[in-house]
């Protein structure tokens, strides 16, 4: 087996855009998703290989989430699309409800990769803002408990509990480098390649020659 | 001092506004100045005293082979590692395609020990190809001026200097063609270097460095080849030409995108130039003895533009009327026995002159006052975060745009030329290219450049948007907007914002994007070659290793054939 490649961080996330540019053209907010992805890759949650099953299950391919209001929140129905596509939105939509009514339920349905919600209990938490996740891998669904007041009970998020392992592992991956498997680098590469246009004699006059 | 500029009111300093200074051929006649990177990396070397050796010289009699320089800061110890070889001419290319080099070069953490210098050897000399580790900071490359390298080569050998004007021609022996850093091909990332190796922790301050070692490297080395092609006639080269001598760089379009792609960096250093401008106009006293060192200066700089040679006609009339107004402006200067400030210079500047006089005025003005300008020196760095705000209203939204983007939705983009360039990254070690839209391949992945264009479709779709609505339910919405919506929502809190330019209309001048961020650098001489790229010399008149020690004098702008002092 070959040895894992070491990417820095900034490698990665460039990587990882071009990535998604190649797989949904510009109809994403791309570079959102690939940071997403990094902080997952980075605090030992897995980010590459939920993506890479992403890839295989053909999940990446785009992402209409169905958004409705519910009492006390909202419900994001994902289409049976991975979790990961939506991360940008449903932490917009929990500050924005957060933001005008104080605490907020957010219900995720027909998701997959269910376990990317830790990204979203780690953006609010970064805003101040105490996040709980309860995830039913069974029903391919989860229930985020938000509160921007940290005495109400939802402050018991796995993020917390394992804060320092996470940080330890985001400082090795600062100092080291991120081990990604060839397969994994040149996967992304090829997709990333889709962005790429072919040399030709007018490729080169359009650098200046 | 990076809080400091938050707590700038308008009512303190009299700035200029946005609309001015982000102008696309504003922001393309800056010249550099005391807070460029290599000239605060120099300032930084001289005043801690960094013990810079070649502590390993393993070289042929043609200068090939390897070179280890050991520098010691005051927070560590670090290895700048030097592979040269014979280059055959016909491989010898500026473009960043080229697939090798005269010289491949690696700046990295520690001492370097035999075992890493075998994985340093195999990889380095690839460049690209190769894989570095994270104790590597940056990777480079340079090719000779074969021209200027052996006729320096020659003289020496014949225990003569080279001649000053043949010098003045070209003005360095090496030209970089890349300087990578930043995580590229498995290095440091910016964050551990800001974390790890603070002697670095400005901007691009590694990659200067690297430059200023290779432009050492280039001097040894001509006086290494001298000496054994001749060994009892050989002269060094006279320390005075070697002030003189630079490092060539080829800059291509590689660098416009970063600008783009940066916008609360690019804000950060406006700021802090324009926050210096201000202060120098409204503190900087004119005694009799200013007055005196401002005509020396100009004289220097009008110099400097007199020694710049380039084939560019373009460039050669703009050389030629900034050197005819800086006369005429310090023509006027001396007329005048009333001048309260030199705020009412830089008012007559902007009355009767373009630009580019402007801006040289400016540079000028900033050299004046060292003093005011070096306090802002800790004031470049910028956490970069384009976050959201979900719940700002629609409508609200929409104002922003209105207000801070006005010149984006300005632009019609109903008439082609507005859309008639296109980016894209070729194939071809993934750099960045220009393309025409309507005649050549490729508009279907283009790069997201054209941020007028996307502000205008965005506001478009708010027009039919609920005002009242959150910006969450827009940009669920319409994803695709929501890149640009965090972009408005962040820049319209900063003092300047954008580069007001719509870098997809045919007739864009990236040129200007290259020569705005060269000036940040500290580079000079521009020398375009197209309205792509651009030739340009850095560090020369720099201070030399063997100066570490004896000065800490910062008086390098607008470098002139030795025999010129005005630092008096």
């Amino acid at each position: 087996m070959t040895a894992p490649l070491k990417l820095s961080h900034n490698e990665l996330l460039g990587l990882l855009k071009y990535m998604f540019q190649g797989q949904l053209g510009h109809d994403y907010d791309w570079a959102a998703l690939s940071e997403h992805v990094l902080w997952l890759e980075t605090r030992g949650y897995g980010g590459l290989d939920m993506l890479m099953e992403a890839i295989a299950m053909q999940s990446l391919d785009g992402f209409s989430g169905n958004l409705l209001d519910t009492p006390g929140g909202f419900e994001i129905d994902c289409g049976g699309k991975s979790l990961i596509m939506g991360l940008p939105s449903i932490i917009d939509l929990a500050v924005d409800y957060l933001g005008a009514k104080g605490s907020c339920v957010v219900d995720i349905t027909s998701a997959c990769q269910l376990s990317a919600v830790i990204a979203v209990e780690g953006a609010l938490m970064a805003q101040g803002i105490c996040a709980q996740a309860v995830i039913d891998m069974d029903a391919g669904a989860a229930r985020l408990l938000c509160s921007a007041d940290a005495n109400v009970g939802v402050a018991t998020a796995i993020l917390q509990r394992d804060h320092d392992a996470a940080a330890l592992f985001y400082d090795e991956s600062l100092r080291s480098g991120i081990a990604v498997s060839q397969q994994c680098y040149d996967m992304l590469n090829c997709i990333a390649a889709r962005t790429l246009v072919e040399a030709s004699e007018a490729s080169r006059k359009g650098a200046g020659d | 001092m990076a809080n400091m500029l938050q707590h700038i009111s308008e009512a303190e300093l009299s700035y200029r506004p946005a609309n001015v200074v982000m102008q696309l051929d504003r922001l393309g006649t800056f010249y550099p100045y005391p807070l460029s990177f290599m000239r605060s990396l120099t300032r930084r070397i001289l005043r801690e005293k960094w013990d810079i050796k070649r502590d390993t010289v393993e070289l042929s009699d043609e200068g090939h082979g390897h070179v280890i320089y050991v520098i010691k800061t005051p927070h560590g110890v670090f290895s700048y590692v030097i592979f040269a070889k014979y280059l055959d001419p016909d491989m010898r290319s500026d473009r960043v395609i080229s697939e090798d080099w005269d010289m491949t070069v690696t700046l990295c953490e520690g001492i370097v020990d035999a075992q890493r210098l075998n994985m340093l050897k195999e990889n380095v000399p690839l460049q690209e190809k190769g894989r570095v580790d994270s104790r590597c900071i940056v990777l480079s490359r340079a090719n000779q001026s074969v021209r200027n390298f052996d006729y320096v080569v020659g003289r020496l050998a014949q225990g003569k200097q080279p001649d000053l004007d043949a010098m003045a021609k070209v003005g360095y022996l090496y030209r970089t063609t890349a300087v990578y850093g930043s995580g590229k091909f498995g290095m440091a990332d910016w964050e551990k270097v800001r974390q790890c190796y603070p002697d670095f922790a400005r901007p691009f301050a590694a990659e200067m460095f690297s430059c200023f070692l290779i432009r050492d490297f280039s001097l040894f080395q001509v006086d290494y080849v001298a000496k054994r092609r001749a060994p009892k006639t050989a002269a060094v080269m006279d320390e005075a030409i070697k002030r003189y001598v630079g490092i060539g760089n080829a800059t291509g379009l590689g660098m416009a995108p970063y600008l783009i792609n940066h916008p609360l960096l690019v804000n950060k250093w406006i700021e802090v130039r324009e926050t210096a401008l201000a202060c120098v106009k409204r503190d900087g006293q004119m005694d009799m003895d200013m007055q005196a060192r401002f005509r020396c200066l100009a004289e220097k700089a009008v110099q400097h533009l007199t020694e710049i040679s380039t084939d560019n006609a373009d460039q050669n009339a703009i050389n030629m009327k900034a050197r005819k107004d800086m006369c005429a402006l310090v023509d006027w200067f001396n007329t005048q026995d009333n001048l309260q400030s030199w705020a009412d210079v830089t008012t007559y500047a902007e009355t009767y002159f373009g630009y580019e006089t402007q801006e040289l005025l400016h540079a000028l003005l900033f050299e004046l006052f060292p003093d005011i300008v070096c306090g802002f020196e800790d004031a470049l760095n910028i956490t970069q975060t384009y976050a959201l705000s979900p719940q700002m209203p629609v409508g609200e939204l929409m104002a922003i745009i209105e207000d801070k983007y006005r010149w984006a939705l300005e632009v019609d983009f109903t008439d082609e030329s507005g859309l008639g360039t296109f980016w894209y990254r070729s194939e071809e070690k993934q750099e960045p290219r220009l393309g025409a839209r309507g005649h050549e391949a490729g508009a279907d992945k283009e790069m997201l450049l054209g941020i007028a264009r996307h502000v205008r479709q965005c506001y478009d779709d708010l027009t039919a948007f609920d005002a009242q609505s959150s910006t969450a339910r827009f940009a669920f919405e319409y994803p695709q907007h929501r890149f640009i919506i965090r972009r408005v929502q962040t820049m319209a809190q900063t003092r300047y914002g954008e580069i007001q330019a719509n870098l997809l209309s045919r007739d864009v001048l990236p040129i200007h994007l290259l020569r705005c961020k060269l000036s940040f650098f500290g580079v000079g001489k521009f020398d375009p070659r197209s309205r792509l790229w651009v030739r340009n010399t850095m560090f020369q008149g720099a201070p030399l290793l063997t100066d570490i020690g004896k000065t800490t004098e910062d008086n390098w702008c607008f470098p002139i054939k030795p025999a010129h002092d005005c630092s008096a």
